[in-house]
């Protein structure tokens, strides 16, 4: 190998090495705050709002106790106008408010609800409330809507006995309050 | 056009490259992620709802949570609720995407039953986010009529003991981490 050739390949890997010291320590020093005068997009999600949602465990009857949490996904992406705001597989965190009044109980409960509290992107918890129903399912596998309680905000309501909600059956909610929010890359 | 290079720079070419090893190492160590720890959420099977008390269940989840936090054992909090201890199923994808949301690298799911010729019998799970089950422990008791699953537990316990014992410091059982000890260099420094 020439002296000129060893030269330039020494001094290619001299500049590389250095170069990756670099790269080094950005990713080991915490990231310091922009100075970019140029704010992040944002965005408002009005209070209103359709939020498609499904349950991400299922509810019966029988082992739901009130002040339990519940969890819930959000089925679809949610968007303002063509933004993106929150990616489709958010949890959403709502809880039991008609069920079982103790887990010592042995009965089951005749009214199974549930109050859609939140939705969790992040840094942020948007509120939810929600008003429409929610399928239920009776043990016997036959179909009943479970369309009791209706017009109560933040309800979801069925009612009966041996009533199961189904992991993954959908429902409705609503954004509970304006909120601002940037606006994610789809 | 011809480059001359002096004999002893020539003899310090090919240190260049150990250079650029030295260097590019730890950029390769700071690019790994380091697992984290397990999330834990306990499931109370039908059996043991039809015929044990829900006292039993949740103290058997506690115990077996004290005895992980006892081993040093590195388990991950949800910041949005309290643990998952439920006779409602939640599917396993539900639960590693909270456990993912929580920050954690492996969910541990804690199976307590009531099967018909044991008084109490606890399985321990373990999965990585990518849903596979990478083990599995359990332990029943079968004891004698004037015993009951509560006082089934504690044989229960040493019998987990020992199937997670060699576990510890594994995937899904991963010890904390100790602080990082001050360097012996700062310690020598001179006060002003």
């Amino acid at each position: 190998m020439s002296a000129a050739r060893m030269v330039f390949l020494s001094t290619i890997a001299v500049l590389f090495a250095l170069g990756c010291e670099n790269l080094g320590a950005q990713a080991l020093t915490p990231r310091v705050p922009s100075t970019d005068p140029r704010p992040i997009q944002t965005i408002t999600l009005r209070d209103g709002t359709e939020v498609n949602l499904k349950f991400a465990q299922k509810l019966t009857s029988q082992g739901a106790v009130v002040d339990q949490p519940v969890e819930l996904v959000l089925s679809d992406d949610l968007k303002v106008l063509d933004y993106l705001v929150v990616k489709r597989g958010a949890r959403v965190l709502g809880t039991v408010i008609a069920g079982k009044e103790t887990e010592k109980k042995r009965l089951e409960s005749k009214a199974l609800a549930i109050r859609v509290d939140f939705l969790h992107a992040g840094e942020y918890k948007i509120g939810l409330r929600g008003e429409k129903t929610a399928e239920g399912k009776r043990n016997k596998d036959a179909m009943v809507a479970g369309t009791i309680l209706l017009g109560i905000p933040g309800l979801i309501a069925t009612s009966g006995k041996h009533y199961i909600i189904p992991e993954g059956t959908p429902l409705k909610a609503y954004v509970d309050q304006d909120i601002e929010l940037p606006v994610l890359s789809n | 056009m011809r480059i001359s290079v002096p004999f002893g720079m020539r003899r310090l070419l090919p240190y260049s490259f150990l250079l650029f090893v030295a260097h590019i190492s730890p950029l390769a160590g700071a690019c790994a992620e380091s697992p984290n720890g397990s999330y834990i959420a306990a499931f109370r099977t039908p059996k043991h709802v039809a015929i044990s008390k829900p006292e039993v269940f949740h103290d058997t989840v506690e115990e077996v949570v004290r005895y992980l936090e006892n081993k040093n054992v590195e388990l991950v909090s949800d910041p949005l609720r309290s643990r998952i201890e439920t006779q409602d199923a939640i599917s396993i994808d539900s639960l590693l995407k909270i456990a993912k949301d929580a920050g954690a690298s492996y969910l541990l799911y804690i199976v307590v039953d009531r099967p018909m010729a044991q008084w109490l019998k606890v399985t321990v799970q373990c999965y990585d986010l990518d849903q596979k089950m990478l083990w599995q422990a359990s332990a029943g008791y079968t004891g004698a009529f004037d015993v009951n699953s509560k006082k089934a537990l504690p044989e229960i316990m040493k019998k987990l003991d020992k199937e997670l014992a060699p576990r510890f410091n594994h995937p899904g059982l991963l010890l904390k981490k100790a602080p990082a000890a001050p360097s012996p260099i700062a310690e020598r420094r001179p006060q002003p």
